[in-house]
């Protein structure tokens, strides 16, 4: 078995150049993004991102987190760049829900959606809690990131982190990566400068979903960046459901079978003054 | 709430499905009851409510396919498609090897509930089509066996509760997301259940109505169930409010969560438990409180699958909500909590009078009452991300990917893995040149 692999993205040091995402189309023949009316690419109108979210083409996704000051001229401008991809969680919500078994884990530990498999029911996208799974409007099954599985298994790294011009994207064997992590977040705290002083890992460690195999170096909390702070497994919920469903359950027998026991409503029908009189609709 | 997360869009055939699912179920359930302890005139109504149970099970069933994106996979669900397509490769059935594989494909995943629940429904399917035959012709000879008591009390009690779990896993489907409102209650399953119970009741009802020669003891009878479910019913909405904690004054902004919180509340639940509890038996009152519980039946499936959806679209607009508080700092808490204390004072008695409850009534009727208001309490007065805190802790280890350590195996896929997966890739096109 190969060792778990994955990327450790150091969001300090991304320009939003995009190279990711195009590699990404590239290497995996993702159509571009097309408006309603023209066969071209527009633009958002309301962001310096013109590609805007995760969708069934962009399996990456290079955010813009622009902050503006609040002057009605808006003269400060900070931006937080950040290439999110799918997080190839240790413990995926994706995975544990999908009911056809499409989801896999692979032997690099990413996860990976076997097309031929899925039959579009969506559970995996209501599972995610990144946002990053979506149904693709010509294959019309779940899309994501597949960790370019293909170019893993010929030992070659994925196209993204392989056109990442700054670096930003680092792929290797976690282990690596993790020493990677928390030796630049040492050396940023250690420089005293206020824009680190927040500068923390998300996903590094085991406590969202048991680890991220894609695990990022944030400069805010992660809701700055539309990361959840408290993601969770969904079948975790499952054993409580069950038990006050079956409560609920229990519940509803007694009270039919107190209903239904004949004795009683008939003596309450024979207290009535006025005779029963058969075949009234009322 | 994570509003982070993209939209399934589960629309207008889910809704439906879990609508006439719950109902399906409901009424199964209660020709079964009728069946087992009603006199003569009820079990009358015992064949109708199976004549409905296996027809909207069936247009549920059809529902759920035409959702899919890819409606000819459907029996993705219940098979593992690569070991099939792999027996069929093997020239399945007409090779020893190939049966090997075929009996192990049954694709079963049973920490999820859409998977089980898959099952559940079709095994729900089968039970329902079962009853119904054996009502339909009870006199021909394979179904006469069905009405031999040692086989007909035990496959009935079985397909009960195969069609509970139908009414109950689309509650716990929801919960097992990562979706605004779905994840945040545990409570959605059994409301599901209990609003199963009341809309299959206002269906017996209807019946009833239609039928014309039910005499007034039935009706009278399914009176006093409907009482009880809704009163359960109403108990468990409660709950579930109180579990949404800080998120409720949000949902609260949107027309789906306005639609589910009053229009259940109100047409689902007050309007025929107000019905109910005028004395005597009535055929028009019991026929408009069915038709009030149908509809506030439908709005709870209607709100609740699209609330999430209208919450992720006006993200920017809600609210913002304060996870250190809770749900008694806001100005929905407090009008909510005053409302449950009224609720929980009033209804329980007024039921256990109507219902003529055995035990001493007004006992009986306080201890419910203290009960309900010391759960919701916990919910109201614990600040929200303690409640989250304790939800991530959760019951762990219930499915295989739950503390799953980093390169652990297979995890939650153990099944229908391929040996040789058809890769999308350049490289075919690259060594072609």
């Amino acid at each position: 078995m190969p060792e778990p692999v994955g990327f450790f993205t150091d969001t300090t040091i991304c320009i939003g150049c995009k190279a990711c995402q195009v590699a990404c189309h590239q290497w995996n023949d993702l159509p571009a993004g097309r408006g309603e009316r023209t066969s071209l690419p527009v633009l958002s109108g309301n962001s310096y991102d013109n590609t805007g979210s995760f969708s069934d083409v962009n399996w990456r996704h290079v955010k813009f987190i622009e902050q503006f000051s609040t002057d009605p001229n808006r003269t400060q401008a900070a931006w937080l760049m950040m290439s999110d991809v799918c997080k190839h969680c240790v413990n995926a919500p994706c995975l544990d829900v999908c009911p056809t078994g499409a989801i896999l884990r692979t032997e690099f530990d990413t996860v990976f959606i076997n097309e031929p498999a899925c039959n579009g029911c969506r559970d995996c996208i209501s599972a995610c809690p990144f946002g990053v799974i979506h149904m693709s409007a010509s294959r019309h099954v779940a899309q994501k990131c597949t960790f370019c599985y293909d170019r893993l298994q010929k030992n070659l790294a994925p196209a993204c982190a392989q056109a990442c011009p700054t670096q930003s994207i680092r792929f290797g064997p976690v282990r690596e990566l993790k020493r990677m992590a928390e030796q630049r977040l040492d050396q940023l705290k250690g420089l005293n400068r206020p824009q680190y002083k927040d500068a923390q890992l998300y996903g590094a460690d085991a406590k969202v979903l048991g680890g991220l195999n894609s695990f990022y170096l944030l400069l805010d909390k992660p809701e700055t960046y539309g990361l959840p702070e408290h993601p969770q497994l969904p079948s975790r919920s499952v054993p409580r459901s069950s038990l006050w469903s079956i409560f609920a359950a229990l519940m509803t027998a007694l009270g039919l079978l107190f209903a239904f026991r004949s004795r009683r409503s008939r003596s309450e029908v024979a207290e009535k003054p006025q005779p029963h009189a058969p075949g009234g609709a009322a | 709430m994570n509003l982070f997360v993209a939209d399934p869009e589960w629309g207008w055939w889910i809704v439906l499905y879990f609508f006439l699912g719950g109902i399906a179920a409901g009424c199964y359930f209660v020709a079964t009851i009728v069946d087992l302890i009603g006199d003569e005139g009820d079990r009358r109504l015992a064949g109708i409510g199976f004549t409905v149970a296996f027809p909207l099970i069936a247009l549920c069933g059809i529902f759920l396919i035409l959702d899919l994106e890819r409606p000819e996979r459907f029996w993705h669900m219940l098979l593992q498609s690569e070991v099939v397509h792999q027996a069929l490769d093997e020239g399945w059935p007409w090779s020893g090897s190939s049966w090997e594989l075929m009996v192990q494909a049954p694709m079963l995943k049973h920490w999820s509930p859409m998977s089980i629940g898959a099952w559940a429904l079709a095994l729900f399917g089968v039970c329902s089509m079962l009853s119904l035959v054996g009502n339909l012709l009870p006199e021909r000879r394979p179904w006469r066996w069905l009405k031999k008591p040692w086989i007909r009390w035990p496959f009935q009690l079985f397909g009960c509760g195969v069609g509970f779990f139908v009414a109950a896993y689309t509650g716990a489907l929801l919960t097992a997301t990562n979706q605004p409102l779905w994840s945040q209650s545990e409570w959605i399953a059994a409301l599901f259940l209990t609003s199963a119970a009341s809309t299959g009741l206002a269906v017996f009802m209807l019946a009833s109505g239609w039928l014309g020669d039910v005499d007034d003891a039935t009706v009278v009878r399914l009176q006093r169930a409907d009482l009880w479910a809704l009163a359960l019913e109403l108990i468990v909405f409660v709950l579930f409010l109180a579990s949404l904690t800080v998120t409720l004054e949000p949902v609260l902004h949107t027309v789906h969560g306005q639609v589910f919180v009053f229009g259940t509340l109100i047409f689902g639940l007050l309007l025929p438990l107000a019905l109910h509890l005028l004395p005597g038996p009535s055929k028009p009152r019991a026929t408009l409180a069915a038709l009030a519980t149908l509809l506030g039946g439908f709005l709870l499936r209607w709100g609740i699958v699209l609330a999430p959806g209208e919450l992720l679209t006006q993200a920017p607009s809600l609210p913002a909500v304060a996870w250190d508080e809770s749900l008694w700092s806001t100005t929905a808490g407090k009008i909510f909590l005053a409302a449950a204390i009224l609720l929980a004072l009033v209804v329980p008695l007024l039921v256990a009078q109507r219902l003529q409850w055995p035990a001493p009534r007004k006992w009986s009727a306080l201890a419910v009452a203290v009960a309900v208001l010391a759960v919701v309490g916990f919910y109201t007065i614990t600040p929200a991300r303690q409640l989250q805190e304790w939800e991530v802790i959760g019951w762990s280890g219930f499915s295989p990917e739950d503390g799953r350590l980093r390169g652990g195996g297979e995890g939650a896929s153990i099944s229908n893995r391929s040996q040789n997966l058809r890769l999308r890739t350049k490289f075919e096109a690259m060594t072609a040149q």
